[in-house]
This record gives structure tokens, C-alpha cells and sequence, in this order.
């Protein structure tokens, strides 16, 4: 009796895993690991994918394969690259994965890559596979490259396995923009229909190096109407924008003293709190921003000593300053330059004010240049660091 | 205990092959000393090993003094019984006991009327003393024979704690724990079993801790077994488990007295075996094979962290492999990027699936394992160096197995030696097998499917009765104190609950100490 029901047990296992088991299964050794995907604008309007991909073999240490020893320009080279074009996404790569002997895994691609000119002409139908595809992750971080996409992924860090490896990790810091292909995905269908995507250049390469021996890195940000590229901000603007959006992290602030004339002080880091309240008044549409900022001194060029406090109320206000000026030149450029709202001042308000925005909807874009944006500062520093006076100045030059 | 026992062994099992007494040990000892030596000599026919020594009580009636060689100490029986009787001189007609009283300085004595005593008795190693025109006879306790002399418990070691263990003599055994539990309410029920081996079993409790309940349900169980021998506890272990085909065990076997008295003293029973020293012990729930005696006398931080190391070492016994081979094969996004990247790279030269791979590594790991406990100890040394090069290293070198299934299978290993008792790190290390295949077959569903059957197993498994996850499942906060963490003595003031009657303190109240 009971012996009947243990051999029915062992059958049914037996006939779940030997009938049906194993069709999912992909070793390790079947599998080529894609770092980053590069799009890009190919002829005909075709779109050119290329992968890059990590060769397990060429670590050193485990493994005696053997094999023509010192092969190439004795650079240790961990990625490979490969392309394919096709009528779109999906067509070019299946069209690489006939060129490539071992299955394209995604499950590791955290960086994807659009090329200027094909970020140019709309990423929408080429971002619809990546969120389809149920591999890549949602989480990667979306670059818009400066000249072709494939360019970032033959390059071979000096520090990092991948140059996809390096972009991770650039971004990961917290110091400059970083968007992830959910956020992109997002921000797309947004009301205010424009965002900034990171925008990457390939880092020129020191002198010492071996050729392609260096990174791609973020600098600036490429502006979207819509899912189409209108044009690039600048590394500056692209901070402006990241405090408006209180995206700022940890980074060095330098500012000026009274215009050149008395130096340059640097601050950080930086704790800023930053709140924008829309608000409607009649026919005049406003944004008022509140900003609440605080910093170490890292660097003191001018000649003040900050324990005096009214020396240090007037760096407070040079720096009050500076930060109003990063403000108002992104806002002025996103208003005037491109037209495109990447605070997504639209959002808030429609959320704020829902009726007027329902009748103002289609009107954005004209609406959007002629937005109030006033500034409420307050900026701090807080310590002067270990030392007081400049360090290495004659006491009396010291402004007391 | 409820009543959610089985039926019992006895009513349940037809004694089939029970031997019943013969008509010769039946029979009553008579009057001629002629005749009942006779008798004996006619059973132990062809036995070189037993004694008849005839004399005659103060030269005048004759006497036999009948023993096994080598069970009695003939230098006491000669001394003792033999001597004294001869020079014996009193009236003829004292019958053998008021002889006895009076001329016989052996303490242990008692009387024997039937063959079946006379051969209970001298089989025991007591030389039973018969005389002519009597109808029963004396048997003195004078036993004695080699015995290993008490040695530290080598599978069950601890740093602080009694050194002494169980050895295969019973009556050390009993006199260790009567040593440790002096109340005269620690009781040893004697129980006989095997045909031919005659085996001497004692039940041991406490009264009025141990559930009666549990105790009728004991005896029943051992008085049901029928069989030829018992040479080790393992063959009473297996005839009175509540669920036979478990891998688990649901008694703990343990070498150590002190691991026994605590039992007892938590109102469970314990069963200890003539020619073993492994003592069983039951009821005992999952946790029970996750504690180190040690535990209780470590203070009780290092005591509380040691548990829950052991509980997570025990997971990792149990998943790891399967774990490695269903992400590697299935689950390649959940590996951090650069570890799977080297983890492709030393997989690179490898042929085999990982599937294979970890059944290759885990079948040699097992039997490494057993020959170097099979091995002798001057040659286990070998197979440890041949182990450590040739699976280690060699193979990893060839492009055989990956480093990384080498480091799994290492901890794997070294995770289920970690696990206290022996037994229960062989039930885990068992169950890896066919989780390793759904692992490799089904990927983590499977792995999933495979720990909720062996759950859904440690939940109907019983344990004479006491559910096996019974501290769990109940959540009992006097049970949970002592498996969460093990709280301190001063805490652990209720005994655990082993049926549905209400728990007894075993601590006076408040015995935390002041805060000085």
C-alpha cells in the first residue's frame, strides 16, 4: 500500500523532471554575458546594434587553456564587441545572435547606449524592445553617446574589466546625472513630454596609454522633446537642472568672491534642500523655489578669514549667489534655448491645479517659456574646515 | 501527549517470530541436586564456557555451584561462597537461604526456582548455587568481566563539560546517571529483549516528570519488539520510530550521561542498551538535533550566537549546492555582474553542466567522508591528502569541476559537520541529493518544491507522539526562549512542553541575579 504510493511519487518526479525539465536551462559556458548595448543610426534607416560582451577566458589565473601565448598589443582585452543592423532592434539582433556562437544573456546589461544621431530622430520604438524583453533590467542606466554609440564600447578601462563597467560605476557615484531606463521610461510619458538623458564622450586618452585605453564618461546631457534629441546642455546647466530637480549629491561647489576679483572659494559637501511650489496668479503661471543649502569649506582662495561673521555673511552671500545664477541659467536655457520643460514643472502643475492645467494642457509649450521662476535662498557655510585664516598667507594680507 | 498515539506496537504487530519458553526452562527446579544438575548440563550441552563445580556444604550435603566462566569473579565465588560453605558446620536440616544468611558474605543474592531463572542468572554472570534435596536455588551477583574503562565521548565532544561517556557495560552506564540524579525518583525499568541475545534494556525516567502516557507508550513499544538480537541501540531506534521511512531521526542517540539527565530532567525518557553506549533518548523535536549540550553550559551569549550560526550553517547544508547549480543554469540575473563574470571565467574549461558537476563534487565529498571514517587512522591522514590534491586542487587544475563548485562543496561540507549530532547532519546532508537534482532540473522553483515537501514532512513527522516542529508550530514562549536564543538559566525556569498537560517550573522564582 504504501510502497504503491512512494513508486507513484517517484514516477510523477521522475516524469516532471526527465519529460519536461531542463529547456530553460542555459550554462554558464552557452552564454555570452552582454555588458552594454550600443544603438545606432545605420543606412536605410536601419538601426545598428552592437554588443559588448565579457570573454570569460582571458582573466588570468584559472584555467591552463593553453593557447598562442601573448596574442595581441599586449593589452589584456575583456570585452569583445560585435554588430549587426536591422530593421529595428529586435530584427538587428537577432541577426547578431546568428554571428554570435553562445546565446545573448541580458540579465547583466546594465548600461545602454543611443547614438546622437539616432537619439536625433526618436529612441521611443527602439526603447519599447528593452522594456518588452522580460532580461534587461529595468534598472540599467540610459547614456545618449556624442558621435556614434559603438565608439564607448571598444574601449578598454584601464581601471574597470568593461568600459560598460566604468560607465556602472561613474554613474553610481552620485556626483553627476544618471537615468535609468525606468525612469526614462517615465519621464516619456510625462505631461511635460521633455527630459534630459546623460551624455557621454569618450575620455581622451593620456599619452601613456595603449590605443582605446581609456573610458566613455557623462558630461552635459542631451535635451529631449518628446522621445527626439534637440540639443545638448552644458555639464553647468546640467547641475542647474539636477538642483531644481534636487537630484544634487555629493559634489564640490566652487564660486567666485565679488565677481574675480578676490577668488575662488569651494565648498562641500553639499546638503541642499530644494522645494518648488507652483502657483497660479490670474494669467501669470509661477514656480517658486525655495532653496535651503548648507557646505564645508574645502577650499579657501580669498584672502577672508571666515571666523570674522561678516566675512563669512559675505561669502554666504557670494554663494547664495552663485547658486541663484546656476538656477536662473538653466532656467533661462530649458525656457528660452530649448523649450523644453526637464523640471517637469508641468507635473506639478497639473497636480496643483488640475482644472487650469486640463484647459492649458495642449498650450504647454507655450505656456512653458513664459513661467515665473522665483528664487527663495538660503545658503550656509557651515565649517571652515581645520584652519581658519588662508593657509600660507602673511597675517596681515588676512582680511581679519 | 494527547491521543494521537498510534496503535500500539504490540497490539499492532503479531509477535511472529517469538520464541516461547521451552518445556525445559519452564520447568521447576526438584529436589535431587542430581537431577537439576543434570538438567543444566543436558541446555548447556557442548558449552566449554560453563562451570559445574560440585562440592559438598560442610563436607556433608552436596551442593553445586554452576557459573559461566569469565562472567564471575571466581576469586570472590571461591572465597566467598565456596570456602565458607565447606567449613561450614551447623545443623543439616537449615535450609540453603538461612545458610546463606549466615555463612555466605556476598550482599547481591537472590532465589532461583525454575531452569529458565537458573539460566537468566548465570548467563548474567551469576553462579547459582544449588543443593542436593532443595527445590530452589541461591544466584549471587559476583559479575565481572573485561569492560573498556570510561572515556571521553569522541563523536560528541565539548570543550566545557563532563569528559565522562557512556560505555558498553549497562550497569556503568545506570551507575553514571544514578551519580548525576540521586532522587530516588529516577527510575530504570528493566526490560529483556532479543531471543538469543537476551539483551538487558532500561527505560529511564523520572516519576512525575515523565508523562505516564509516554511511558505506557515506551514500554508497549519495546516489549513489542521481537527479534533474534540486539547488538546496538540502532536496532531498538528503528523498531519503535513513530514514522519508520523518515530520513530524520526521531530519537536522539547520545554517548554523553549528562546529555541523558538533562532529558530526563526535562521529563523525557531515555533507553539505554546493554553493549552499547549509545543511549537513546525521546521524545525530541527538530531542535533537539540542533543543540550542543555545550550550549547550556557556555554563558549564554556565545551559547545563543553558536545556535543561530548553527541554524543558518544547517540551511546552507542543505540548499547551497542546489542553490549554485539552479542559479548558475537558470538564474544567471541574480548573480552580481562581476562575480558571475569570474564565476564564467573558471567555469570556462569546464565540460560538464553544473548539474553534474555538483553531483560529481558531492558523491566524492561523501565518500571522502566515509573513508576516512571507515579507514584506520594511521591511513586516514592519506586520504585526507589525497582528498584535499585530488578533488581540491587536481581537479580544478584538469578543467574537471570549477574552483567555485569546490569552495560550495568545502562549505557545504564543513556547514554539515557544523550540526551537533552526527545523525542529524547525515538526514541533511542526504536530503541535498534529490534537492540538488530539482535544483538542476527546475531551477529555484524546484529547489522551492523540494524545501516545501521536506516541511510539509517535518510537520506530520512525530516523535512518540510530540509533533516534531512542536516548539515552533505551538509558539510557545517557554519553548521559544530556548531556540531563538538560549536564554540564561535563570530564565529558563519552565520545562519544555512535550503534550498538551500544563508545563512545570523547574526554578524556584526570581533566581536572576541582582545587579550589584
Amino acid at each position: 500500500m504504501n510502497m504503491i504510493r512512494l513508486v507513484h511519487a517517484v514516477s510523477a518526479v521522475l516524469v516532471l523532471t526527465m519529460t519536461t525539465g531542463c529547456w530553460d536551462r542555459d550554462e554558464l559556458n552557452d552564454l555570452a554575458l552582454v555588458t552594454a548595448l550600443a544603438l545606432d543610426q545605420g543606412k536605410n534607416n536601419d538601426i545598428v546594434t552592437t554588443i559588448q560582451f565579457l570573454l570569460p577566458r582571458s582573466q588570468s589565473g584559472v584555467g591552463g587553456t593553453g593557447g598562442g601565448g601573448g596574442g595581441g598589443g599586449g593589452m589584456n582585452k575583456e570585452t569583445a564587441v560585435r554588430t549587426a543592423s536591422g530593421v529595428n532592434v529586435a530584427d538587428a539582433l537577432s541577426k547578431l545572435q546568428r554571428r554570435m556562437p553562445r546565446k545573448l544573456f541580458w540579465g547583466q546589461c546594465k548600461i545602454f547606449i543611443f547614438g546622437e544621431e539616432l537619439a536625433h530622430k526618436g529612441i521611443q520604438e527602439s526603447l519599447d524592445l528593452l522594456s518588452r524583453h522580460p532580461q534587461p533590467r529595468e534598472r540599467s542606466f540610459v547614456f545618449v553617446s556624442a558621435g556614434k554609440a559603438s565608439d564607448n564600447l571598444e574601449l578598454f578601462p584601464p581601471l574597470e574589466r568593461t568600459s560598460a563597467e566604468a560607465l556602472r560605476k561613474l554613474s553610481e557615484m552620485d556626483i553627476g546625472y544618471k537615468l535609468t531606463l525606468q525612469q526614462l521610461n517615465s519621464k516619456l510619458v510625462d505631461d511635460s513630454e521633455a527630459l534630459a538623458i546623460p551624455y557621454i564622450h569618450v575620455l581622451k586618452k593620456s599619452k601613456a596609454a595603449a590605443p582605446g585605453q581609456t573610458i566613455p564618461y557623462v558630461y552635459g546631457s542631451a535635451v529631449m522633446k518628446g522621445d527626439r534629441m534637440i540639443g545638448v546642455m552644458s555639464e553647468k546647466v546640467t547641475r542647474g537642472m539636477m538642483w531644481l530637480n534636487d537630484d544634487i549629491g555629493d559634489y564640490t561647489i566652487t564660486f567666485w568672491m565679488d565677481g574675480r576679483s578676490q577668488g575662488a572659494i569651494s565648498l562641500r559637501p553639499i546638503v541642499a534642500h530644494i522645494k518648488t511650489t507652483p502657483l497660479i496668479q490670474g494669467d501669470q503661471w509661477m514656480i517658486k523655489v525655495k532653496v535651503n543649502v548648507e557646505g564645508d569649506m574645502l577650499q579657501n582662495g580669498t584672502a577672508y578669514n571666515p571666523v570674522d561673521p561678516q566675512l563669512l555673511a559675505k561669502m554666504d552671500k557670494a554663494f547664495e549667489k552663485d547658486v541663484r545664477d546656476r538656477i536662473e541659467l538653466t532656467v533661462q536655457q530649458a525656457q528660452h534655448k530649448f523649450n523644453a520643460d526637464i523640471f517637469d514643472f508641468a507635473k506639478a502643475f497639473h497636480r496643483k491645479y488640475p482644472k487650469q492645467w486640463e484647459k492649458e494642457k495642449g498650450n504647454w509649450d507655450k505656456r512653458f517659456p513664459q513661467v515665473k521662476v522665483t528664487m527663495d535662498i538660503t545658503a550656509h557655510i557651515l565649517r571652515s574646515g581645520l584652519i581658519l585664516a588662508p593657509d600660507g598667507m602673511p597675517h596681515d594680507e588676512v582680511i581679519p | 501527549m494527547r491521543t494521537r498515539y498510534k496503535p500500539t506496537a504490540s497490539a499492532s504487530r503479531v509477535p511472529r517470530n517469538r520464541r516461547e519458553l521451552t518445556e525445559e526452562e519452564k520447568q521447576e527446579l526438584v529436589l535431587s541436586l542430581a537431577d537439576n544438575v543434570q538438567r543444566l548440563q543436558a541446555l548447556y550441552s557442548n558449552c566449554s564456557d560453563v562451570i559445574v563445580r560440585r562440592f559438598a556444604i560442610g563436607g556433608v550435603t552436596d551442593a553445586a555451584l554452576v557459573y559461566i566462566d569469565g562472567l564471575i569473579d571466581t576469586d570472590k565465588a571461591d572465597r566467598y561462597i565456596v570456602t565458607p560453605l565447606m567449613d561450614a558446620d551447623g545443623p543439616k536440616e537449615l535450609n540453603l537461604i538461612r545458610l546463606a544468611e549466615q555463612r555466605i558474605s556476598v550482599s547481591d543474592m537472590k532465589a532461583v526456582a525454575t531452569i529458565g531463572d537458573c539460566i537468566s542468572a548465570i548467563s548474567n554472570g551469576q553462579p547459582v548455587l544449588l543443593r542436593d534435596q532443595e527445590a530452589s536455588g541461591l544466584a549471587f551477583g559476583l559479575p565481572s568481566w573485561e569492560k573498556r574503562a570510561i572515556e571521553e565521548p569522541e563523536a560528541e565532544s565539548t570543550i566545557r563539560g563532563p569528559r565522562e561517556g557512556f560505555t558498553e557495560t549497562l550497569r556503568v552506564n545506570t551507575s553514571m546517571l544514578r551519580r548525576i540524579i540521586k532522587s530516588p525518583l529516577m527510575k530504570l525499568e528493566k526490560i529483556v529483549i532479543g531471543e538469543y541475545t537476551q539483551t538487558n534494556v532500561v527505560l529511564v525516567y523520572i516519576e512525575g516528570l515523565a508523562d505516564t502516557a509516554l511511558l505506557q507508550e515506551a514500554r508497549t513499544r519495546l516489549e513489542g519488539i521481537r527479534i533474534d538480537g540486539i547488538l546496538e541501540s540502532g536496532y531498538i531506534e528503528e523498531m519503535i520510530e513513530d514514522n519508520p521511512r523518515s530520513p530524520f531521526p526521531q530519537l536522539l542517540n547520545t554517548e554523553r550521561p549528562d546529555v541523558v539527565c538533562a532529558a530526563l530532567l526535562e521529563g523525557r525518557i531515555a533507553i539505554l542498551t546493554e553493549g552499547t553506549p549509545h543511549a537513546l533518548i525521546a521524545p525530541i523535536s527538530l531542535f533537539s538535533l540542533l543543540q550542543s549540550p555545550e550550549d547550556y553550559y557556555q554563558r549564554f551569549w556565545p551559547s545563543t550566537l553558536i545556535r543561530w550560526l548553527r541554524y543558518i550553517f544547517a540551511f546552507i547544508s542543505l540548499v547551497l549546492p542546489s542553490f549554485y547549480v539552479a542559479v548558475t543554469s537558470y538564474h544567471q540575473e541574480m548573480v552580481p555582474g562581476a562575480l558571475l563574470s569570474s564565476m564564467a571565467t573558471s567555469r570556462e574549461p569546464v565540460p560538464f553542466p553544473a548539474l553534474f558537476e555538483a553531483l560529481l563534487m558531492e558523491v566524492t565529498f561523501e565518500a571522502l567522508r566515509e573513508a576516512g571514517v571507515r579507514l584506520p587512522k594511521q591511513v586516514g591522514a592519506a586520504v585526507s591528502i589525497v582528498g584535499a590534491l585530488v578533488v581540491g586542487q587536481a581537479a580544478v587544475q584538469a578543467g574537471l569541476v570549477s574552483a567555485p563548485m569546490v569552495i560550495v562543496v568545502a562549505i557545504t561540507g564543513i556547514a554539515s559537520f557544523m550540526l551537533p549530532r552526527y545523525i542529524a547532519g547525515i538526514a541533511i546532508r542526504m536530503l541535498r541529493f534529490p534537492l540538488i537534482f530539482l535544483g538542476g532540473t527546475l531551477g529555484l522553483l524546484g529547489i522551492m518544491m523540494g524545501i516545501i515537501l521536506i516541511v510539509l514532512h517535518l510537520c506530520r513527522l512525530q516523535s512518540f507522539g510530540m509533533p516534531y516542529l512542536q516548539s515552533i508550530t505551538t509558539m510557545q514562549r517557554s519553548d521559544i526562549k530556548d531556540i531563538v536564543m538560549r536564554a540564561p538559566w535563570w530564565a529558563l525556569d519552565i520545562r519544555p512542553q512535550l503534550n498538551s498537560k500544563p508545563q512545570t517550573k523547574r526554578e524556584a522564582p526570581n533566581q536572576m541575579p541582582d545587579n550589584q
